[in-house]
């Protein structure tokens, strides 16, 4: 019976239109500003005459190739290309200004397909069971989920905790701009109409990340990026070797993006932010985290990736979307007659399980998609003069933010958070924590204001933060996360002591 | 021996942080009480933060960042072209804007001399790749780029 569905995913017109999807979504994804979402929204109306479950394959595989793509501009010119590879960034364009460029994209999509094949073995096999994750997540555990992410601050803050931590509160202040969440009050919005709605994650991470490269670039008659004298190819065989090495690395990170993915409104980048936390303690070389360490790289990739099967889960069993992605492809469903719920395994069978085949299979082509693509885009960044390169990611910028909501001051918005996100960063300030609290802003204070608010209804609110198992196991993490250094630390200069 | 530099931008980084968190407690106070909450915690995590970065400064625990190299009057031209490209968008349009725009940063990063070779190559690069990406937003992506007040 699976074996059929197996089969009829791999029809020659279901491979190439995984090949297809694939290569448009990664090439949409690599464009900063455009994300998965959009890859989808745009590409979705030309598979309304295909077949469910070929149309199905098509979304899966621009999806999947989306959220990839986004590593491109992460590694090569320090941009995040979707919010999902904020934390690609921090040791992908490291490892790009040391001239293992090449290296950094080989690792990128061995660990995006190896993600993305446990997050879709995840959505095939383990579907009813993990959607039940998603119901019990309640607003207190997405508010503790949220502080798990916030102490990343300490693996973000180079050189001075304390100088990241007031970057945190900088982006957490940012992402209280406009509509508050819970009551609806206007916050900061300077008597204007046009910060109602908010900044928008990826116009603030275009201008923190990207205008702060370009003001630089442009001071120096430097090149971008390092280049290796010799031309290396895909650099695979020591690519294979570093994921081989990373294999639990690239396992956790990918179960913990399946399982963050299962959550809705968590998604790509609290999955690989939470995954990169994790992998930098428990690194050996944790010290290395941020400066171009291969690890850092592959636990973001995978968990990002991870979440495209995580994210179907709840999607396919219980019609709840995990991002706007899957919720595009729910709507994409209804079109094509599928109805979603507990019986779609069985009434549609033949639909679902072929299109969740056919996601496998794209997220394979994946490889030598990635490969070819990332050569390309990474020997184009190196070959380019300075002169056609500022302009190219200046013109790519604006049109990117432009594109968000098609509204111009978004980009004014954009261009100014720039500048003060360079200042910010000549005083000691890195980007990456001011991101880091834009993102998980909302999430927290949604959580905590609806805790609060039923805390309050029950006469419980200390039972309410702290009362629930799953939020007990995420303040352990969290806990871990932040002191786990400090307790090695002090174990490894205890052992000598011993020993003397 | 040498005394370490005193870490000034920090001291400005702190004074700030701490005026802004001022403000965010004084606009807090129009907001309800439930959307208040989060920005005043934000605000005294600030002032906390501040204070101890002005301590850590003052004590010489703290390391000023690197100076950085390059020029600032480069640094300058970007910042200007970029700003002069978005106000010329709504006059002359999203495609007329970048051409200039797209020109003027090229020649803001431009280091060595050019042949008149080289002057057509950059000519060529900048209106393939304005017309190309402007083609693929506005017809492919459906994205509204906007027109301007030219007769185009």
């Amino acid at each position: 019976m699976i074996l059929e569905h197996l089969a009829a995913s791999l029809s020659v017109a279901n491979l190439l239109l995984a090949l297809a999807g694939v290569t448009a979504g990664t090439v949409i994804g690599a464009l900063p500003g455009l994300t998965a979402t959009m890859a989808i929204a745009v590409l979705t109306p030309l598979t309304f005459t295909l077949e469910p479950s070929s149309a199905l394959i098509a979304l899966g595989a621009i999806y999947t190739g989306g959220i990839y793509g986004g590593c491109y501009a992460a590694i090569l010119i320090n941009t995040p290309g979707t919010p999902s590879s904020i934390a690609t960034t921090l040791d992908g364009f490291p490892m790009a200004k040391r001239g293992d460029g090449d290296l950094a994209l080989t690792l990128a999509v061995l660990a995006s397909v190896f993600g993305g094949i446990v997050g879709a073995l995840a959505l095939l096999f383990i579907s009813p069971l993990l959607a039940k994750v998603a119901l019990a997540f309640g607003p207190v555990e997405y508010f503790w989920l949220a502080i798990l992410g916030l102490t990343l601050v300490a693996a973000l803050s180079e050189g001075s905790l304390i100088k990241g931590l007031i970057g945190c509160c900088f982006g957490l202040l940012i992402a209280l701009v406009g509509t508050a969440i819970v009551g609806g009050d206007t916050r900061f919005v300077f008597g204007t109409t046009t910060l109602l709605g908010g900044v928008d994650v990826i116009v603030g991470l275009i201008g923190l990340f990207c205008i702060p490269v370009l003001i630089d670039l442009v001071a120096t008659p430097e090149a971008h990026l390092k280049m290796s004298s010799d031309v290396r190819g895909f650099r695979l065989k020591e690519a294979l070797s570093i994921a081989w090495k990373s294999k639990w690395n690239m396992l956790r990170s990918s179960a913990l993006g399946t399982i963050i993915g299962i959550l809705p409104a968590a998604g790509g980048p609290v999955a690989s932010l939470i995954a990169y936390a994790e992998a930098r303690r428990a690194s050996k070389r944790p010290q290395n985290f941020g400066k171009g360490e291969p690890d850092g790289l592959i636990a973001s990739e995978s968990a990002n990736n991870a979440t495209v099967g995580g994210g179907l889960i709840p999607t396919l069993t219980l019609g709840i979307p995990g991002t706007p992605a899957d919720a595009i492809i729910l709507g994409a469903l209804l079109v094509h007659g599928v109805r979603i719920g507990p019986n779609l395994f069985s009434n549609q069978s033949s639909i679902v399980y072929t299109f969740m085949f056919g996601l496998i299979i794209a997220t394979i082509m994946m490889l030598p998609v990635g490969l070819i693509l990332g050569r390309y885009f990474y020997r184009s960044i190196i070959v380019i003069p300075k002169a056609i390169l500022a302009p190219g990611i200046a013109f790519l910028t604006i049109l990117g933010t432009y594109a968000v909501h098609n509204n111009i001051y978004e980009v004014w918005l954009m261009l100014g958070l720039g500048g003060v996100g360079w200042i910010l960063q000549k005083m000691g300030v890195p980007p990456a924590p001011i991101v880091l609290g834009l993102v998980l802003g909302p999430i927290a204070e949604q959580g905590f204001v609806q805790a609060w608010l039923i805390g309050n209804a029950t006469g419980n609110v200390l039972g309410m933060f702290f009362g629930r198992p799953i939020s007990i196991a995420i303040i352990c993490v969290a806990l871990l996360v932040l002191f786990y250094p400090a307790i090695t630390a002090r174990f490894a200069r205890r052992v000598p002591d011993e020993g003397a | 021996m040498k005394a370490r530099e005193m870490d000034r931008s920090g001291l400005v980084l702190a004074a700030g942080s701490a005026g802004l968190a001022v403000y965010v407690v004084w606009e807090a106070q129009r907001f309800s009480p439930l959307a208040s909450v989060f920005p005043r915690f934000i605000a005294i995590v600030l002032i906390v933060a501040a204070a101890a970065l002005t301590l850590l400064i003052f004590l010489g625990r703290q390391k000023p960042p690197k100076s950085g190299t390059g020029s600032n009057a480069r640094r300058l031209a970007l910042v200007v072209s970029m700003v002069a490209w978005l106000a010329l968008v709504p006059v002359a349009g999203f495609l007329v804007a970048s051409l200039l725009g797209f020109a003027a940063v090229g020649m803001v990063a431009k280091y060595d001399d050019w042949s008149v070779r080289r002057w057509l190559s950059f000519a060529l690069a900048t209106v393939i790749s304005v017309g190309l990406f402007c083609f693929i937003f506005s017809q492919l992506l459906n994205v509204p780029l906007p027109k301007g007040l030219l007769p185009l």
